[in-house]
């Protein structure tokens, strides 16, 4: 199965219309059945549900959707163990049970064209000196990345010279931070971190420290999630700005992107609209009805992508909310569906006789 | 050590040594159904349904009704009944409660008895308190704080703790009885504190609970009749949303195969139009939840099919083969069940298991059920009652005579 590779011959976001349709329908429908015939608890669940097992579904919206949290609660592959090549996990908080993803060779190495074909269209072919805010200690076990280390070797493939700006104890390696920009300051800087430790380790840092180094060369590039910079009332607005009055960054783009569909990511446009790829589809579900919602109404997101072979994950209910906000449109001159993402479904508190004392380990998570 | 209290005094940050003193541990008990004992819990009862807004919580209308001063006589009355001429009942002395986290007004029952039975208690509440959980609270304080009922506030203790071990230990020490609430878990974890020597336990571990269904005796019921059924069905599932030990998860349909699938159509139809006309429909986290747990479900099994899936006024139904549905007694609760269809009584003794509560019924006779009982002879299920009255406390309650638990007998010749 490689006709994946053709979706890379097409410039990243120009697939459009009922083209594109035609060919995720296609490629998805082919990825059901290999699933179904592969991986025991994906045919049961088909199976039980009475889809069609022709697996010729002529939409995007007809291809069957999974929980993205059954990777959590059970082993689900489609190759066997002899053929993976590495396993991601999700960074689960203490308590939380943990996803794991099963590569094989080929979804790796599409996840690494995928990605590649984004991010360059973003900043261009050539790598770029690269600053990542986070620790080296994060990609230290490759056999077994996190989710959010996974994201860090992904990205990195994108730079050179890298420079981890962070020690084991997240702390800002100031110093070294200004020799390096001292010696590129020629040249055109990647940075990449997660959303809340730019903000916290390296934004906040340095203006503790009073440093405002020029970065007015950089692009950065971040994910991860704004919940916990909510909390602290910062904005994706808020965010850009103090980043562009401070350090003069102009090109901040955030994306949307999950371990359980790594390389598949949605990267925010000039507009400020998340965008999906060519190889990629999102739908946005009613939770009342678990129907389709028409654009511009906020529901859960489904999100579709043809690079997991090696585990059903081609089509997944996410827990979390967004709004299509247009397709083929934008202003930024991309094809594609563009959204927006709110929030995460909250985690459910039924009431119960059990487990007295559970809460205050739930409390711990933070 | 520094506890949130309750009752007697409203403290965020009070410390336990303070409230556990000497006076406290002093204290002469109460004699087993005093009036002053009685008539707090009347006093509470009449508390609670005098609440504006207490139709948004039948949960707290239940346990009012069950605190007014008939129904305490009654359970009062029929104890006394079977004492013996030559013995009398006297308080065990301090009971020391760990209340289930969440099931907001659960624990107040076997406090109830508890505090009838003469006992001085200390009550460890959840730390997550909810809506209902604070009100009940709120009303409890407010009469512990006047003056008639000081006899009561001066003996009990209401507080929580986060999990704290040396905490448990300390009230262990001084316990005569504790009566644990809670997950398996927690039940072992504190059980494994020492308590004095003479001291009891009595455990509510995790349990299971389900109903059945005679289906020809179901179908010949009027339809006005159905509707009903699925009223009290609705009462005893979705109340403490489906997450009480004695709420029903699994449906078993028993009869011919015909009736069996005429039934249950018949009864989740019913059941629906009930969501819908009280317009019960989950929040997204339920939602989810709901969603999640059905996929997890059929993804175990070849033939575990959604009867109904999830949805806005809809109970999840999952059917189940009778060999395979043991396999799913996880429950997600909100409104979420199994259904499976079954030939005879027989066929349940076969579902069976130790951890089973109440068995809650539609379409059979006292005898059949009382032989059915015997049959399954201790494996399992402690109550069997009608549809309607699966979360009805009674002092007989997970296999134990709670008054007899909680007080001693002495013998005079």
């Amino acid at each position: 199965m490689n006709p994946a590779e053709q979706y890379f011959d097409f410039k990243q976001y120009t697939l459009a219309g009922s083209e594109k349709e035609k060919l995720l329908a296609k490629e998805l429908s082919g990825l059901t059945r290999f699933h179904f015939e592969n991986c025991t608890p994906y045919k049961n669940i088909l199976h039980n549900l009475k889809v069609n097992e022709e697996f010729d579904f002529s939409a995007v919206e007809e291809i069957p959707f999974i929980p993205v949290r059954l990777f959590k609660t059970q082993k689900i592959q489609s190759i066997p163990d002899g053929e993976v090549l590495k396993y991601l996990t999700s960074s689960g908080t203490t308590g939380q049970q943990v996803a794991r993803i099963a590569l094989n060779k080929e979804t790796s190495l599409l996840q690494v064209k995928a990605l590649a074909s984004i991010i360059t269209s973003y900043i261009g072919t050539k790598r770029l000196p690269m600053i990542i805010i986070d620790s080296e200690a994060t990609i230290k076990n490759k056999a077994s990345l996190s989710a959010r280390g996974a994201g860090l070797v992904g990205l990195s493939n994108f730079g050179r010279n890298h420079f981890f700006a962070l020690d084991e104890n997240m702390k800002l390696k100031a110093g070294e931070l200004m020799d390096f920009l001292n010696k590129y300051k020629e040249e055109t800087l990647l940075i990449f971190g997660f959303t809340f430790m730019v903000w916290q380790y390296f934004y906040k840092r340095l203006n503790e420290l009073n440093l405002k180094p020029d970065l007015g060369r950089a692009v950065l590039i971040h994910s991860g999630g704004w919940k916990k910079l909510e909390e602290q009332a910062v904005s994706n607005e808020a965010f850009k700005r103090g980043l562009l009055d401070n350090f003069n960054i102009k090109s901040v783009y955030n994306f949307y992107g999950m371990v359980e569909q790594v390389g598949s990511i949605f990267m925010e446009c000039e507009k400020e609209y998340l965008h999906t790829p060519n190889f990629a589809e999102i739908i946005i579900r009613d939770f009342n009805t678990w129907e389709i919602l028409p654009r511009g109404e906020t529901g859960v997101i489904q999100t579709l992508s043809i690079l997991p072979r090696s585990y059903p994950g081609h089509s997944l209910l996410t827990e979390d909310l967004g709004t299509i906000v247009g397709k083929d449109n934008c202003g930024c001159g991309r094809k594609g569906t563009y959204f927006l993402v709110s929030g995460r479904v909250p985690k459910a508190e039924l009431r119960g006789c059990s487990d007295t004392h559970a809460e205050s380990v739930m409390m711990k998570e933070g | 050590m520094n506890v949130k209290s309750f009752v007697p005094v409203k403290d965020d940050n009070a410390a336990l040594e303070n409230l556990l003193n000497d006076d406290f541990i002093n204290s002469r008990p109460l004699p087993p159904f005093d009036k002053v004992s009685t008539d707090f819990l009347t006093a509470a009862s009449q508390k609670i349904l005098a609440f504006k807004g207490i139709k948004k919580f039948p949960e707290l209308v239940a346990l009012a009704y069950w605190l007014r001063k008939s129904n305490l006589s009654s359970i009062i009355n029929s104890f006394k009944k079977e004492l013996p001429a030559d013995e009398i009942i006297v308080p065990r002395g301090i009971a020391f409660h760990i209340a289930p986290s969440n099931v907001d007004s659960i624990f107040l029952y076997s406090w109830a008895l508890s505090l009838l039975a003469g006992n001085m208690n200390v009550v460890r509440i959840s730390q997550s308190a909810g809506e209902q959980l604070d009100l009940l609270l709120d009303l409890i304080y407010g009469l512990a704080d006047e003056k008639i009922w000081e006899p009561v506030a001066s003996r009990n203790i209401i507080i929580t703790y986060p999990r704290d071990e040396r905490i448990n230990r300390l009230i262990s020490s001084i316990s005569d009885v504790r009566i644990l609430w809670g997950g398996d878990e927690t039940v072992q974890s504190i059980k494994q504190l020492p308590s004095k020597p003479a001291a009891k336990d009595i455990s509510f571990a995790d349990k299971f609970s389900y109903t059945v269904i005679n289906s020809k005796k179901y179908l010949s019921l009027t339809e006005e009749d159905k509707k009903n059924l699925s009223r009290q069905f609705f009462n005893d599932a979705y109340w403490f949303d489906q997450m009480a030990c004695s709420s029903p998860r699994f449906v078993l349909f028993c009869g011919g195969r015909k009736q069996c699938e005429s039934s249950s159509s018949i009864f989740w139809n019913l059941l629906e139009a009930e969501l819908k006309v009280r317009d019960n429909r989950d929040t997204i986290d339920v939602a989810m939840e709901k969603l999640v747990y059905m996929y997890e479900s059929i993804s175990k099994a070849e033939e575990i099919f959604p009867h109904i899936k999830p949805g806005k006024n809809k109970p999840a139904v999952l059917h189940a083969d009778k060999t395979e549905i043991n396999k799913f007694r996880q429950s997600c609760g909100g409104g979420f069940f199994f259904e499976c269809y079954i030939d005879s009584l027989n066929d349940l003794i076969n579902l069976i298991s130790r951890k089973d509560q109440t068995l809650t019924y539609f379409g059979y006779e006292p005898g059949e059920l009382r032989n059915f009982a015997k049959e399954v002879n201790g494996s399992g299920i402690d109550r069997i009652v009608p549809i309607g009255q699966a979360l009805n406390f009674s002092p007989a309650w997970d296999g134990y005579s709670l008054l007899n638990e909680l007080t001693k007998r002495v013998v005079i010749i």
